[in-house]
């Protein structure tokens, strides 16, 4: 094994050692609830990953995570906070909904490539606003994700409630988008859908473009040193700019794909919490592409496993939140083990 | 008289760097001493050995006559010495009663009106007088400057160190902490003034000691000192040695600046009408004493900032596109002066670092080639001897020599490459070991024989008259006189640099 190889596994290592304790502390979490610790621990892997069922709900809960963290990732390495991945998410929904409604009479090899384009092309949308703002005025990209997250969390109300709305549901969801429209499924006994693939060459095209292309290295030089970067001759503000856009589009993939994969209309409570976990497995990816290829499907085991307690161990859903924080917690003070000298 | 404190001998080594190399200084109570110098001659660094934030390798230092040794900033409390650094130390959002209390509080509860009588009889002592009640960062810089002080003075201080205490003050509060200092000294304190402005030595002080490369060079009352010695001083009055390079035949202009104007973001008149040429195969160096437009001569020159007036041509051609990209094209480099914040990409590889600049024009956009990247580091490194564990290694793990040779290697293997035609070098050599700044020179050198030409900007004049063709002396943002190499005469410069009218 080389020396590289070795420190790769040194690094990997508190991670290991997060994973023993966090599952040590969801134990003890679900005895004092009142509940059978080892079965929770056995539902909770069999959920995730060790049924074919569970295995695919995971996969369905990665394909968000990953757009959302490598979309946090590629504005990071620019240097720019995007906060406003579920704003983009819910832009992106957005837009490929009102295709999907647009596109019902086209095949479905043109549909839903229509669907995707048009969800990435609303979450850079959304992405532009911070990007030009820091560029041309040097507004912080801060305020502005999280300002928009606002404006396209009640446009989705609105629309979910209002034009879209589905009459015969009774709740803020708009109607089914037409079935050519929607994604396919890897296999009927999985009950995953596609997104996951194509979540998976977004990582890898955002790891090619960082790595292999002269914009990516920019991206990583202004993200370093912008006063450096600028004395190297590169455009800082219109990088940053650039860089949020294709944030944004990331993010409006994951919509698109929430939309035609899973649930198949646009619904209010799209996205829970994606842009924050995405933040989450951006920084303990240490901001690489790949490596959140790995994280995310870990945080989506994590969840979808989780999140069976309810119905296995009986446990009441504000205390899976609970036991899924604390879970966290410990994931995260372990990457903060790793980090102190 | 015993002197408040003398430091003799004192030696500290950063690195490769000797910052003081057996300095003397001595400061007694009721005078205002002048620490004058360049940056980097060991002024800050020798004030810091005194208030223990650095330990000297070798020398002693001395409080009332009595062999001291200070282990920490404690201890220099302890003995009465305040620092005032040039950068304030305050809490911003506390009030000015509370930042001047602050670690001297007693007690876990604050009796804010014992301590508030406290500081209102200090006040009332020493003649300063500050709104206590006020946020500091409500609070103009001059008087934040004045709560530093009394924080120095609530703490027992005997003897005040201010460092470059003018640098963000407007001339009416600089003529306010004068006037104060007076007053202290008055009341019998000793207070130690760094800079490196000559006036201000001449204006506030009672006697000046001039260091320059870590020892001191001279004392000298106030009334012995005239500007134009201090400065010969300060840079060193060594006759031009032998040139370091054939001289210049006249090339083609490749630079050319007609009465640049550059005004800065806060509306500060950085360059007034700045004229000068560079012809191939010639190094002009820019003397001067440090803050007189250097910084925006090169800014300006390499795209970095754009000229409020006036007109530049390179290579015969006036220049419409301000930005660093734009200069890159045209074949124009810069060698920064604050090599971290300016030119390093911390994180990123040794390698990596190397192409910057050159990057666009080495790869199409789709065809970043990092195996070659790291092929032109990896040569660049080894030509141009950079200590680093390797082209893959963060460049952040570089020390400041290392950095400085990094950046001199990214410049010089794009000048190889070609397509390159004038460097900007602003103190290029500082913090340089002598057998790099050797290197680094004839890198200079051998550019300028390839066809090259190259602005030296630089407060070394020992360095500028080894490799000038010219020397053109920056007083106040204009060029004020100017020195062919059979005239070069430190004295003369000096006199030039100081502002005193140069007969010509």
């Amino acid at each position: 094994m080389t020396a590289r190889a070795v420190a790769r596994w040194q690094a990997a290592a508190p991670y290991a050692v997060g994973l023993v304790a966090a599952l040590g502390v969801l134990a003890v979490l679900v005895a004092a609830l009142g509940g059978d610790a080892p079965a929770a621990v056995g539902s909770l892997v069999r959920a995730s990953l060790g049924s074919a069922a569970g295995f695919g709900q995971t996969l369905n809960k990665t394909a968000p995570l990953l757009f959302g963290s490598v979309a946090v990732i590629l504005g990071l390495r620019a240097g720019a906070f995007n906060i406003g991945v579920d704003g983009q998410i819910y832009a992106g929904a957005v837009a490929a909904t009102g295709v999907a409604f647009l596109a019902a009479g086209l095949p479905k090899l043109l549909a839903v490539p229509a669907v995707l384009v048009a969800g990435a092309a609303g979450g850079a949308l959304l992405g532009a606003v911070p990007g030009l703002l820091r560029a041309r005025a040097g507004v912080s990209e801060i305020f502005v994700t999280v300002m928009l997250n606002f404006i396209a969390l009640f446009f989705v109300e609105y629309l979910s409630t209002g034009p879209w709305n589905d009459p015969m549901a009774g709740e803020a969801i708009t109607r089914a988008v037409p079935p050519s429209t929607t994604l396919p499924l890897l296999g009927v006994r999985v009950g995953a859908h596609a997104g996951v693939l194509l979540a998976l060459a977004a990582a890898l095209a955002v790891w090619w473009l960082l790595y292999r292309t002269v914009f990516g290295y920019e991206v990583r030089a202004v993200g370093d040193n912008p006063t450096a970067a600028r004395l190297g001759g590169i455009p800082v503000g219109r990088t940053v700019a650039l860089a949020l856009v294709a944030s944004g589009a990331l993010a409006g993939l994951a919509g698109a794909v929430e939309v035609s994969g899973f649930h198949y209309r646009l619904i209010l409570g799209l996205s829970p919490g994606y842009g924050v976990m995405s933040i989450l497995i951006a920084v303990l990816s240490r901001r690489h592409p790949l490596v959140a290829i790995v994280a995310s499907l870990g945080f989506a085991a994590l969840v979808v496993g989780t999140d069976s307690l309810q119905r296995s161990v009986g446990l009441p859903a504000s205390a899976v939140f609970v036991v899924q924080a604390a879970v966290l917690l410990v994931l995260l003070a372990s990457e903060g083990l790793r980090r102190a000298p | 008289m015993t002197p408040l404190v003398r430091l003799q001998g004192v030696r500290k080594r950063f690195g490769a760097v000797q910052a003081l190399d057996g300095a003397d200084f001595e400061v007694a109570a009721g005078e205002v001493h002048g620490l004058l110098g360049e940056n980097g001659a060991g002024k800050t660094t020798l004030m810091n050995v005194l208030s223990g934030l650095y330990r000297p390798d070798a020398g002693q230092v001395e409080v009332d006559g009595t062999p001291v040794v200070i282990r920490g900033p404690q201890d220099a409390v302890r003995l009465g010495i305040g620092m005032v650094h040039q950068h304030f130390e305050l809490v911003r959002h506390f009030t000015a009663l509370e930042n001047v209390v602050l670690g001297r509080e007693g007690g876990f509860l604050l009796d804010r009106r014992a301590l508030r009588a406290d500081v209102e009889s200090l006040m009332e002592r020493v003649g300063l007088s500050v709104p206590l009640d006020r946020p500091v960062r409500e609070l103009p810089v001059g008087v934040q400057q004045k709560v530093e002080i009394l924080k120095a003075l609530y703490r027992g201080a005997r003897l005040l160190v201010l460092d470059e205490p003018t640098t963000l003050l407007t001339p009416q509060e600089v003529d306010a902490l004068f006037s104060t200092l007076r007053s202290l000294v008055e009341r019998g304190l000793g207070v130690v003034l760094i800079t490196h402005k000559i006036q201000e030595v001449l204006r506030a002080c009672d006697r000046i000691t001039v260091m320059r490369r870590g020892r001191r060079v001279a004392t000298v009352a106030r009334a012995q000192a005239d500007a134009a010695r201090l400065v010969e001083w300060m840079v060193g009055g060594a006759p031009p040695g032998p040139a370091a390079k054939e001289p210049a035949r006249g090339g083609a202009a490749l630079l050319d600046l007609v009465d640049v104007q550059v005004v800065d973001s806060r509306g500060v008149v950085q360059l007034d009408g700045c004229t000068l040429q560079v012809r191939t195969g010639e190094i002009v160096g820019v003397a001067g004493v440090s803050g007189n437009g250097q910084t925006a001569l090169a800014g300006v020159v390499a795209g970095a900032l754009a000229p409020s007036g006036g007109e530049i041509r390179i290579r015969g051609e006036p220049v419409r596109s301000h930005g660093v990209g734009p200069r890159i094209q045209r074949g124009v480099l810069w060698i920064p002066e604050d090599r971290v914040r300016e030119g390093v990409l911390p994180r990123m590889t040794v390698a990596e670092n190397v192409v910057l600049g050159r990057h666009r024009a080495l790869f199409p956009p789709l065809r970043y080639d990092p195996r070659r990247v790291r092929s032109l580091g990896e040569a660049a490194v080894e030509t141009f001897r950079v200590v680093c564990p390797g082209p893959d290694a963060p460049a952040g793990l570089l020390s400041g020599g290392n950095l400085q040779k990094l950046l001199a290697a990214r410049v010089f293997a794009h000048a190889q490459a070609g397509g390159v035609h004038l460097l900007v070098a602003q103190n290029p050599t500082r913090g340089l070991d002598v057998p790099s700044t050797e290197f680094l020179h004839a890198q200079l050198v051998r550019f300028c024989q390839q066809g090259g030409g190259v602005l030296l900007i630089s407060e070394d004049l020992d360095e500028l008259q080894k490799l000038s063709d010219r020397i053109v002396v920056l007083y106040r943002g204009r060029v004020v006189a100017e020195f062919t190499r059979a005239q070069f005469d430190p004295y003369a410069i000096g006199r030039a640099m100081a502002g005193v009218e140069v007969a010509r």
